[in-house]
């Protein structure tokens, strides 16, 4: 019944108190909820506390969430929130702090030196591996990467979300996330090709 | 549009991510399939994009998460039953009290036809149904059909909701709560 319903329109019923509406809500962002969580925790059962948190709080405060903006990214932020929380919880485990590192440090660091040493007459790696080994180089490449820069690549190409639904989850300008997904691109690239050199 | 120089690493994401305009894209293959330098690069990139795009394996939220999360929201204060449920309980208890007319009249009527007792009771369940047991009486259709109704009804429906109440799952639970 309300399975063809917008988001906006089940918020609207949702934020009047209807249980079957903010059901549809869970079940529809659930998948993505859980692994913002858990890209920022890296354990499931913190990554389901972190999940369930957020769909609380937004639970708590759809009355106030105005239905002319997107629900998703609003969610979505909710939920990065609550990981972050949980990390700084955790203090004591300086493993998750690094790996959550996902500050807003100034976005001209290191810009234009990232991939612009690359010699010209390198032979062209990447074009001879196979795809599938090419996808487990560059997710182990990705886990070396800064957290702010992943975080990026991560909505984009693994969760889909256009460059706006990522502004919205990070709470910052759409040309930040367009810098931060070309750049990471580039360290990506960078990062493989020192790994075939060495 | 031609592109004199090497062209930039945004230009060649953006060619990749098919976010250029058709002048420009077609600028950017032309310098491409010329410059050695350029043509590696985009390699480069479109293999990163290629290797992206394969699934990824990450985890599920577990099979119980929705739940998990409703039963949470349950205890939160300010939440409504679904109409849905309170019609289907209303009408549960109206199917029940309309079948107990009918027996009822029969058993009066000895089997035979004092009373159009199928119609009656197709009548109260409808009525029952849409319009409430209160209505259904308002409307003065069967005046003695209903107050038996009410009566079988009051009799009735502490034991239909008792027996709800004993298997159903926490929505419904909710839902009894609020009668």
């Amino acid at each position: 019944m309300t399975e063809g319903l917008t988001d906006a329109a089940l918020i609207a019923a949702a934020a009047r108190g209807r249980r079957e509406a903010f059901s549809e809500l869970v079940k529809r962002h659930q998948g993505t909820v859980f692994r913002i969580a858990f890209r920022i925790l890296r354990d499931e059962g913190d990554a389901r506390d972190a999940a369930q948190e957020a769909f609380l709080k937004a639970f708590r405060n759809l009355q106030s969430f105005d239905t002319a903006r997107p629900f998703a990214p609003w969610l979505y932020r909710i939920a990065r929130n609550q990981a972050l929380d949980k990390v700084r919880s955790k203090k004591s485990s300086p493993e998750i702090l690094e790996r959550a590192d996902i500050g807003d440090e100034d976005e001209d660091e290191g810009a234009g030196a990232v991939g612009r040493d690359v010699a010209d007459d390198a032979p062209d790696a990447l074009s001879q591996v196979q795809s599938a080994e090419l996808a487990k180089r560059v997710g182990g490449a990705l886990t070396r990467l800064d957290g702010k820069y992943r975080e990026v690549i991560e909505l984009y190409h693994y969760e889909n979300l256009t460059y706006d639904e990522i502004a919205g989850t990070l709470g910052v300008p759409i040309g930040t996330v367009m810098t931060r997904i070309f750049r990471a691109r580039q360290k990506l690239a960078q990062l493989l090709h020192e790994e075939k050199a060495a | 549009m031609t592109f004199l120089t090497h062209l930039e690493d945004s230009t060649i994401q953006r060619l990749v991510e098919g976010a250029l305009d058709e002048a420009e894209a077609t600028a950017a293959k032309g310098h491409i399939e010329d410059c050695s330098r350029c043509r590696r690069r985009s390699g480069e990139v479109s293999a990163i994009f290629t290797a992206l795009s394969a699934p990824f394996s990450l985890p599920e939220p577990p099979a119980d998460f929705l739940a998990l999360v409703m039963a949470r929201v349950d205890l939160e204060p300010g939440l409504v039953v679904e109409p849905i449920r309170i019609r289907a309980v209303v009408t549960s208890v109206a199917a029940g009290a309309a079948m107990a007319v009918a027996g009822g009249l029969l058993v009066t009527s000895g089997g035979g036809a004092i009373l159009p007792t199928a119609e009656i009771a197709t009548g109260l369940a409808t009525l029952l149904g849409k319009a409430g047991l209160l209505g259904a009486i308002a409307k003065g259709g069967a005046p003695i059909a209903a107050a038996i109704a009410v009566a079988t009804g009051a009799v009735l429906t502490p034991f239909l909701v008792r027996a709800l109440r004993a298997v159903q799952p926490s929505p419904v639970r909710a839902t009894l709560r609020s009668l």
